[in-house]
This record gives C-alpha cells, sequence and structure tokens, in this order.
C-alpha cells in the first residue's frame, strides 16, 4: 500500500466523520438533555464520594477534612490495625458460611418445589416470604428470637427438647453462622425464584428420552437437572460473595460486631473508623483495601470458570 | 391421588410416580418443604402475635410458646403513644419521592443510553456498571460530608435523588428498551415524531408492566431502607419507621418500653411490606424472574 492511497483512506473516513458528526449533533444534544438530570445525580452520589473518597485516603484527616498529604500512610495504618486483620478474617468466615447456607440451599430447595405437585402456590408464597420483611426487621426479629434469656423463643424450644438454654450470638463460635443464617432467611426466596424460573425452563421431553434409556433419578439431575441452572449457579457464587464481603447492616444490628468484635465484618469496621472514631481517612483507606480485595476475587474467579469452559 | 397425573417436568416421571418407593420419596421431600416453610413462615407471625400478650407473661416460668392472653388494645395504645402515625407519615413521604425519582431519572438515562445513544453514552454505561463493583463504604464519609455541606441533614430530599441513581435499575431500563423492536420507532420517525413526542406516545405506554416491576421492588426497598435514613433523619420527628424500631431496639430498657411495645412497633414496620405482597405476589415474583434480581 503506497502512501497516497493511505492517505486517501485516511481522508476519506475524516470526512464522513465530519458528516456523520453534523448529522447527529441535534440528536447528540438532545440525548444529553435527556440523560443530564440522572447524570447529575449519579455525579452527587456516586461518582465524586468515590473519586474524592480515593484522594481522601492519601490524606491525613481531621474528622472529616483533609489535611497533609501522607501518601499510604493511612493504608499502613490500616493493614497493621489489629481490628483490620480481624475483621478481614471475619470476612471469610462470612463467606465460608455464606456459601454454605445461602449459596447451595436454593437450588436445592428450587429442584424439589419443582417436583411438587401439591400446595405448589403455598410453597412458592412462604419461600418468598421473608424477603418481603425489612432487613432491620429481620435482624430486630432475630434478636428477639435468639434472646439468650431462658424466656427467648429459641430457648423455650430448647426447653421442651430439655436442653440448656444457649446464648445463641452472644456466643462468639455461633455468632457468624447465625448471622449469615438469620441472611439466608430473607435472601433466599427470590434465589430460589430465579432457579425454579431456569428449571422450568427445561425442555420436558429430556426427562422423558431419558427415563426410556433407563435413566435414574440422580443420572437425571445430573444430566438434565443441574446443566440446566449451572449458568446461574456460576453466576450466583460470584454475586453472593460479593454481596456478603460487603455485609455491614447485619452485624450492626444484631451484634454491634461484638461479642469481643467476633462478628465484626470489614464494611462495618468501616463504619467504626469513620463515625465511632473519626478517621475518615483510614476507613477510606479500608475500603479500597477491601475493593481490591474483593475485585481480584472476582477476576480469579472468572479466569478460573473461563479457563474451566475452555478446557470442556 | 389424580394430582400426580398432572405432572409435567421434574426428574420424577409420571410413570415413576406409580411405584410405591417413589411415592414415599416424594412424600419425604414434601414434609422436608413443608418443615422449611414453617422455619419461613412461623417466627414473625410468632412476633405479632406475642406483641398481644400481656407483658408479665414474657417473663413467666414456664414461659409460655403461644400467648395465653391477647390483648388487642395495645395495638392502639403503643400506635398513639409512640406515635406512629408520624413515622408511618415520614416513611410514605420518602417512598413517594423515591418511587418517583427512581422511575424518573433512571427511566430517562437508560432511555438515553439505550435509544439515542449520543457519542460517549456508552462510556457512561461503563461507569455506571463499574460503581456497582466498588463498595459503597469508599464514598459513604464524601457523601457525608458533601450532604452536611449542603445543609441537607434532616431532609428527605437526598434520600430521594440518591434513589435517582441506581446502577440497578438503570440497567433493568436499559435492557427493557433495548428489547423494544426497532421498527416502531422507524416507523414513528417516518411519521414526523419528535424525539420527546417517541418517548411519550411510544415508550410510555409500553412501559407500563416494567414501570409496575420497579415501582413495587422500589417501594419495598425504600421502605426498607436503614442506612442512610439513620445517618440523614437525626431529628426524631423526621424519622422513618426503620430507624425508629433500631432506636428503639438499641435503647428500649433507658427510655421504658416493655419488650411487647417494641414487638408491636416492630409489627407496624413488618405489615405494610407483607400486605403489599400478599395483593401483588404475582407482579413481585414475576418482576425478581423478569429481571433477575433480589429484593
Amino acid at each position: 500500500m503506497d502512501l497516497t492511497s493511505v492517505k486517501a483512506m485516511a481522508s476519506g473516513s475524516k470526512h464522513s466523520y465530519i458528516r456523520k458528526k453534523k448529522f447527529n449533533f441535534k440528536k447528540d444534544m438532545i440525548g444529553w438533555a435527556i440523560m443530564l438530570p440522572g447524570l447529575v445525580l449519579f455525579t452527587f452520589f456516586v461518582w465524586k464520594p468515590l473519586l474524592s473518597g480515593i484522594i481522601l485516603s492519601f490524606f491525613e484527616t481531621e474528622g472529616f477534612h483533609a489535611g497533609k498529604f501522607i501518601g499510604f500512610g493511612n493504608y499502613i495504618e490500616a493493614l497493621t490495625d489489629m481490628n483490620f486483620k480481624k475483621a478481614l478474617l471475619n470476612c471469610f468466615k462470612y463467606t465460608f458460611w455464606t456459601l454454605l447456607l445461602t449459596y447451595l440451599l436454593p437450588p436445592f430447595m428450587a429442584i424439589i418445589i419443582n417436583e411438587m405437585v401439591h400446595f405448589r402456590g403455598y410453597f412458592r408464597f412462604s419461600i418468598y416470604f421473608p424477603s418481603m420483611v425489612p432487613s432491620v426487621a429481620v435482624s430486630i426479629l432475630w434478636l428477639f428470637l435468639f434472646d439468650p434469656g431462658p424466656n427467648g423463643f429459641l430457648n423455650i424450644l430448647l426447653s421442651y427438647l430439655n436442653i440448656e438454654p444457649s446464648g445463641w450470638l452472644q456466643n462468639p463460635k455461633l455468632t457468624i453462622p447465625l448471622i449469615v443464617l438469620t441472611m439466608a432467611w430473607r435472601n433466599f426466596g427470590p434465589t430460589s425464584v430465579i432457579y425454579i424460573a431456569a428449571l422450568q425452563g427445561i425442555n420436558n421431553d429430556l426427562y422423558g428420552v431419558a427415563a426410556i434409556d433407563g435413566a435414574g433419578f440422580l443420572a437425571k439431575i445430573r444430566h438434565i437437572t443441574l446443566p440446566g441452572i449451572y449458568n446461574i449457579m456460576r453466576l450466583f457464587l460470584a454475586v453472593q460473595v460479593i454481596v456478603v464481603f460487603q455485609v455491614l447492616q447485619e452485624p450492626l444490628v444484631l451484634t454491634g460486631g461484638g461479642p469481643d468484635n467476633a462478628s465484626t465484618s470489614l464494611m462495618l469496621q468501616i463504619y467504626h473508623f469513620a463515625f465511632r472514631d473519626f478517621q475518615a481517612g483510614k476507613a477510606i483507606a479500608t475500603s479500597v483495601i477491601a475493593f481490591i480485595i474483593l475485585m481480584s476475587l472476582t477476576l480469579v474467579y472468572f479466569k478460573l470458570v473461563k479457563a474451566n469452559t475452555d478446557m470442556e | 391421588m389424580s394430582r400426580f397425573s398432572q405432572k409435567t417436568g421434574g426428574f420424577i416421571g409420571v410413570m415413576d410416580l406409580k411405584r410405591l418407593r417413589v411415592r414415599v420419596l416424594y412424600w419425604c421431600m414434601f414434609s422436608f418443604l413443608f418443615l422449611v416453610s414453617l422455619v419461613l413462615l412461623v417466627p414473625p407471625l410468632w412476633i405479632i402475635l406475642s406483641s398481644l400478650k400481656d407483658v408479665r407473661e414474657f417473663y413467666a416460668t414456664p414461659p409460655s410458646l403461644l400467648p395465653k392472653t391477647l390483648q388487642l388494645w395495645k395495638v392502639v395504645e403503643v400506635w398513639n403513644k409512640l406515635e406512629f402515625l408520624r413515622y408511618y407519615g415520614n416513611s410514605f413521604i420518602v417512598v413517594a419521592g423515591c418511587v418517583a425519582s427512581t422511575i424518573i431519572f433512571n427511566g430517562l438515562l437508560a432511555y438515553g443510553i439505550s435509544r439515542l445513544k449520543p457519542r460517549g453514552s456508552k462510556f457512561i454505561f461503563g461507569l455506571i456498571l463499574a460503581s456497582i463493583m466498588l463498595p459503597s463504604t469508599v464514598g459513604m464519609v464524601p457523601l457525608f460530608k458533601d450532604i452536611t455541606n449542603l445543609k441537607l441533614m434532616n431532609s428527605f430530599v437526598p434520600l430521594w435523588l440518591m434513589s435517582g441513581a441506581t446502577a440497578f435499575v438503570v440497567m433493568v431500563y436499559k435492557n427493557f428498551y433495548d428489547n423494544i423492536p426497532s421498527s416502531l420507532f422507524d416507523a414513528a420517525e417516518i411519521d414526523g415524531c419528535s424525539t420527546f413526542g417517541v418517548f411519550w406516545n411510544i415508550v410510555v405506554p409500553l412501559s407500563k408492566a416494567i414501570n409496575m416491576v420497579i415501582i413495587i421492588i422500589t417501594v419495598n426497598s425504600s421502605w426498607s431502607e436503614f442506612f442512610w435514613s439513620f445517618m440523614i433523619l437525626r431529628e426524631k420527628t423526621l424519622q422513618t419507621v426503620m430507624v425508629r424500631i433500631y432506636v428503639m431496639s438499641t435503647s428500649f430498657s433507658s427510655v421504658g418500653y416493655g419488650i411487647d411495645y417494641q414487638l408491636v412497633a416492630l409489627t407496624f414496620a413488618i405489615l405494610p411490606p407483607v400486605i403489599m405482597f400478599i395483593f401483588f405476589q404475582k407482579y413481585i415474583i414475576q418482576g425478581i424472574a423478569l429481571t433477575g434480581i433480589k429484593g
């Protein structure tokens, strides 16, 4: 290709670009005008706070005001903080229990509900019902049920079984699994509904054909049912880890992070740094660290999933 | 057992169900589900029932699982004494404003990104998607500072406008607008319809169902919203129901409300969304399956 033809191509494309621009200018303006109110709100409530947060994390803070530039000072302070280490460890505990309770239960329940011919409407109602209860109300509700006194609901139930009353949330070993349990209780309805919708999308003839071929129940579940919900399961794995890593309100209301920081999540620790200790810089530095951890986990996960599907 | 013959789909076929062992398995699964459904339904019901029992019964030995006394007058008493009319009023104002702001601002933004596509709008959509990944705590402190500086503390305005910037709603709307056949738009343009005319005469009527889904989701989420209401509405007379029950639960012993009062208040917080669910169950469940999200 010689120089002139390249030049001609370049000028040609430039020419058409200008024409397109002229043609679209009015349309562009209208488009931006329609989007403007939304953009202003996104800027004020989402983007600007994120940006100034990241900037603020490199400054010494007094109250919520920026002092002098200290580079990674806040980050070092956060990383060496005992409470941070504890909260990070707790977040992995939260994630573990979420995978066990919140993640695996819904597909299991959806598969069973999909088999039912009796009471289908009732089951769908009951499974969805808790998610309509506001999450603060859910936490307070469970606070009453987990009342460690002999008159708490669950301790009354235990007393019928002649078991000593339990401390429930006061017990540092139980507190995280119980908090996750209350979250699972509230959240698994919508997730199950999505799984049920996916299950109903499976071609029913497949089951018939498999039966003729002599496939048992387990074989049918393995080769027809599970592949039908595999994609959703893969997506929810990432979504639920991202969500539980950011848990704040539940430990705040249920335990305030106690007993002795046993249930403090990263976000709750950040809230404490910011609004209890008034160390804004440290709080934001911790959020950024949390974000980096979350981001790398998600990236590694999707890489692994991709490698896996490529192999198949 | 004629119902079995209507069964379609699932790994248990109609023929399988004629075998005794499969029937036993089926009823085992049924009982398991039934147990789970009790775990899901009983706790709120127990709270609602217990709130009506005599306060002395809470501390009785042996403790009672089901209330022996029902004091219905307590509902009225708590409603009046704790001034719940005011908190309901506050919550309704918040919900109404949030619904309007969610639909108008996110809907228009998504329409621009999906249909008008001015240059640079792809980048904007990328920014919106990216902001879902960042934990909101990064911006928590600066946003709180901005709200204080603009003297918006103890005001509903930031709560309303905040829901006008919900990335997830933008995504749902964009997805919906993307799937409207472009022939409709072309036809309107040929007929000389302006951009606003197209929006008003074609998009708005088509969006009724999706708006309904978004309204229900927003009513539920803004009724339940706690964190920012708690941070912004510091004045007691402006608090929403959620903030109120949280404040009560952290301070009830010092203020002197009995446990029964707290449970009645909790019932007040639970009832509106539950009633809404009973009326709109179909819409809500469809909406969840449609949008593929959690409420």
